[in-house]
């Protein structure tokens, strides 16, 4: 029997994956790699779990079973393929699960795991937003810590006290502002897509730079805060801070604020939830506030960045709100980036979308995939609509 | 033999109207609410169809009683904060079925459970999973086909549609019925902003299921010798009666969603 930390890694071909993969390459006599999966990139995958002496590897895509099974002959490593494949590597016996599989298709792996009571670090927000609730109180139930890998609920985790939660007043999450967050609403309804995608501080994917634009990606987080860390809905907050130094803050009943600061690198993130509750060294750079010299911050404007608001009121009413929230707003960035919508009418379809369609709570995956579905249909129409 | 209308052909329609425009408004404002209100009022219409199906069938009362606390039983599953409907609600509305026609030993009593049980899951589906536009969608259809029909067929006459299982059903009417689906569907679907164009050819279809689900219910009152499957609803005879239409539509909408076609 190694002694050595046993980690699973879903998606491990992504941005997430990549920064996992190089932190654990670091420490090779700290860590051991049980299983590695990816969606379709095969060369990849088989290249990191050959470089890293992983034991199993998953591709997602059936159809290129053989080709895995090719790519890693002779290495000793076995390999799998399918949907279900990647839950069976979930449910690996592992101390700890990287959740890092971008959108809906992480969330059963992540339920898959959390049901094998594995301690999970968690990237995909869908498993929050969307399935929150049913995330949560599967957690709960098998006694899981899900350690949050994103800055801002990593922040927040390093700084709550989680075993006197009573004197916690309020989370306080930091947000860039975005691109636009000193344009009226007259300029940004002319934005093109290539403007909105140039984020100030972050080099992120295109959609993920919209909901920065946007501010829909502060909306989401408000989200998943609200099922990390049980408060009531008005006890979170957001506070524009354009640096983004100061990764997030916890707020005490005696006026005490606990921030986490830290340079812009996932991977010190990404290191806490691997050492967890212990601590690792990264290479990241050291944060240097003589060098930045000042930290500024604001409230945000709802008025001009509606999707905050939306947002709040989803989390608030909670059941299948944050879902249609999620769903729709990918479809509507979508449209946008196409070209066939305006920057403004992104919240605007969202707002419509969630006025209309009012499904029941869910109660199984199945239900969350469902509306997840119907939500993405009933945008592409609405947004059809309004582009006709 | 075709007559214009006289009077005499719409008596009853001021009590007809009055009593429709109540169920539309009970139907509406549960629609709306959804959740337990919508889940209530179409599981206590399910119960209510079951025993008048089982009056149809001519059944002992018995059969009746356990035919009625076995969909009511199975209907309680699908409250929206238990709700399970997958395959699994189906097959125990499938059990339900095979049950009852064995123990009442009487295979129309088991279709007839498993038929209701399943169009009662996918209106509240519809409802639950696809939102409120969609059903009320669904509903307006099947409305404005029932209106139609029974307009066009009373102002022209004409041949009759399937004299051996409904002698009042002429093709003026089915067409009639058609036409109103169909325009009726346009309106909403052109004034809706989430729903798909498609949807207006369907209603077309959807009108046409609307009648053969009619037409089904009229053969087994026919077999019966009754004129409506109860009192339950003046001047529209029993639960039955007023959604022998719904029935098949909705549970081709929701086979329909479920199979994914709506996205």
């Amino acid at each position: 029997m190694s002694d050595r930390r046993r980690i699973t890694i879903l998606g491990a071909t992504g941005s997430v994956g990549q920064s996992t993969l190089d932190l654990l390459a670091r420490n090779p006599e700290t860590f051991e790699v049980v299983a590695l999966t990816a969606y379709r990139d095969v060369a990849g995958l088989a290249d990191v779990a050959r470089r890293i002496g992983a034991h199993h590897a998953v591709i997602g895509d059936e159809a290129l079973a053989g080709d895995l099974a090719a790519a890693l002959a002779g290495s000793g490593i076995t390999s799998a393929a399918g949907a279900e494949a990647i839950c069976e590597a979930a449910a690996m016996s592992a101390d700890l699960v990287m959740a890092a599989i971008v959108g809906a298709a992480g969330i059963r792996p992540v339920m898959t795991a959390i049901e094998a009571g594995t301690t999970i670090a968690l990237a995909n927000k869908e498993s929050l937003v969307s399935a929150g609730s049913l995330m949560t109180e599967a957690a709960k139930r098998r006694g899981v810590t899900i350690l949050p890998v994103d800055s801002e609920h990593n922040a927040i985790f390093q700084c709550f006290d989680h075993d006197r939660p009573e004197g916690i007043a309020s989370v306080i999450l930091t947000a860039s502002g975005g691109p636009f967050r000193e344009w009226d609403r007259a300029a940004m309804r002319d934005v093109t897509p290539e403007r909105a995608v140039k984020h100030p501080n972050w080099s992120m994917g295109a959609k993920i730079s919209i909901d920065s634009a946007t501010m829909m990606n502060k909306g989401l987080e408000l989200i998943e805060a609200h099922h990390l860390f049980n408060l009531q809905p008005d006890d979170f907050r957001i506070v524009v801070h354009p640096q983004s130094v100061v990764h997030s803050m916890v707020e005490y009943c005696d006026g005490s604020v606990i921030a986490q600061l830290g340079s812009p690198d996932m991977r010190t993130p990404i290191a806490y939830a691997l050492a967890w509750p212990e601590r690792m060294k990264t290479p990241c750079e050291r944060l240097n506030l003589a060098a930045i010299g000042r930290l500024d911050f604001e409230e945000p404007d709802t008025e001009r960045f509606p999707a905050i608001a939306l947002a709040r009121a989803a989390m608030e009413a909670g059941g299948a709100r944050p879902a249609i929230l999620n769903a729709s707003n990918e479809v509507a960035v979508a449209a946008f980036l196409d070209g066939r919508i305006g920057f403004l009418q992104i919240a605007a379809i969202v707002a419509d979308v969630l006025e209309r369609y009012d499904p029941s709570a869910p109660t199984a995956l199945d239900e969350v995939f469902a509306i997840d579905e119907q939500a993405r249909a009933y945008t592409r129409e609405r947004t059809e609509k309004e582009a006709a | 033999m075709s007559e214009l209308a006289k009077p005499r052909q719409f008596r009853g329609l001021l009590k007809r109207t009055i009593t429709g425009l109540i169920l539309v408004s009970v139907a509406l404002a549960a629609l709306y609410a959804g959740k337990s209100a919508f889940w209530l009022l179409a599981s206590l219409l399910g119960v209510a169809m079951m025993v008048e199906w089982s009056g149809l069938l001519q059944v002992e009362r018995w059969k009746t009683l356990v035919a009625a606390l076995l969909l009511g039983g199975s209907l309680l599953f699908i409250h929206p904060s238990i709700r399970l409907i997958d395959g699994y609600t189906i097959f125990a509305l499938a059990g339900c079925a095979v049950a009852i026609a064995l123990i009442g030993s009487s295979l129309r009593l088991g279709m007839g459970l498993l038929y209701i049980g399943l169009a009662i899951v996918a209106i509240v589906f519809l409802r639950e999973q696809n939102g409120i536009e969609l059903t009320l969608w669904t509903l307006a259809i099947v409305w404005a086909t029932d209106i139609g029909a029974y307009f066009s067929g009373k102002a022209i006459g004409g041949a009759k549609l399937a004299p051996t299982y409904s002698p009042n059903k002429t093709w003026a009417g089915l067409i009639g019925g058609i036409a109103s689906a169909l325009l009726v569907s346009s309106l909403i679907v052109i004034n809706s902003l989430l729903l798909p164009l498609w949807l207006i050819p369907l209603a077309g279809i959807f009108a046409i299921i609307a009648q053969g689900g009619d037409l089904y219910e009229s053969w087994l009152k026919r077999r019966a010798g009754v004129k409506d499957s109860s009192g339950l609803l003046p001047g529209h005879g029993g639960a039955l009666d007023r959604l022998d239409g719904l029935m098949p539509v909705s549970i081709c909408m929701a086979a329909i969603l479920v199979m994914g076609l709506l996205s």
